[in-house]
C-alpha cells in the first residue's frame, strides 16, 4: 500500500497530535494534583520535560502501529484502525458515564477531585482497552 | 427501509485464485486477519480496499461485493 494513497496517513497524523497532547494534559495534571508543592524548583522542570517526553512516546506509540521509527502497515491497516476508532468511541462514552456518575454521587459524597479524576480516566481507558482486544480477537 | 448489509464473495474468489488469506493480503498490503474479517463479513472494507481486492484478484468489484 501505497502512502500517498492512503489518506489515513493524514489523519494518523492529526491523531498522532491530538493524542500527545491529551496525554501530555492528563499527565501532568495528575502531576499538580499529585506531585509538586511548593515553588518550582528544578528537578519539577526535570520531572514535567520528562512527563511530555513520555506522552510523546506513547502517543506515537499508540498510533503509529506500535512502531516508533517507521509504521507497520500490516499491524496498522483498516482493520486496526477501525477497531482502533471503535473502541476510542467506548472508552470516550465510559468516561462521560464515569463522569455522570461521580457528579451524582458528589450530592451525596464528599468527593475529592484528586481521587475521581483517576478513576473517571481508568474508566474510559479500561472500556477502550478492553473494547479494542474483544474485537481484534474476533479476526482471529 | 430494509437494511441492507454487504454480502461477499471474496473467498470463493480467492479460493479460484489459488491464493491463501496471506497471499492475498500480502499483494493488498493488509494483514491476514483483516482479508479474514472481510471474507466472514465481520468487517466492511472502504471503497479504497475493496477496489484494490479487485484488483489483486483481477476481478470486478461487483464480483466480490453484493448488496445482501
Amino acid at each position: 500500500m501505497n502512502d500517498k494513497t492512503d489518506p489515513g496517513i493524514f489523519r494518523r497524523k492529526e491523531i498522532t497530535g491530538l493524542a500527545f497532547y491529551v496525554v501530555a494534559a492528563g499527565l501532568l495534571a495528575a502531576d499538580v494534583l499529585y506531585g509538586r508543592d511548593g515553588a518550582w524548583r528544578f528537578v519539577d522542570f526535570v520531572r514535567v520535560g520528562a512527563i511530555l517526553f513520555l506522552a510523546l512516546v506513547l502517543a506515537l506509540r499508540s498510533t503509529t502501529a506500535f512502531s516508533l521509527w517507521r509504521r507497520n502497515r500490516t499491524l496498522d491497516d483498516e482493520l486496526t484502525r477501525a477497531n482502533r476508532a471503535a473502541a476510542a468511541r467506548w472508552g470516550f462514552w465510559a468516561l462521560m458515564l464515569a463522569l455522570l456518575v461521580a457528579f451524582i454521587a458528589s450530592f451525596a459524597v464528599a468527593l475529592r477531585i484528586s481521587d475521581v479524576v483517576p478513576l473517571i480516566f481508568f474508566a474510559g481507558a479500561a472500556a477502550a482497552g478492553l473494547r479494542f482486544v474483544t474485537l481484534e480477537r474476533r479476526a482471529e | 427501509m430494509k437494511d441492507e448489509t454487504l454480502g461477499s464473495r471474496l473467498k470463493e474468489v480467492r479460493t479460484q485464485a489459488g491464493l491463501t488469506q496471506a497471499e492475498l493480503a500480502e499483494r493488498v498490503g493488509v494483514s491476514r486477519k483483516t482479508i479474514n474479517t472481510v471474507e466472514n463479513g465481520i468487517f466492511i472494507p472502504s471503497t479504497l480496499l475493496a477496489l484494490k481486492l479487485a484488483h489483486a484478484l483481477k476481478r470486478k468489484v461487483e464480483d466480490l461485493f453484493f448488496l445482501a
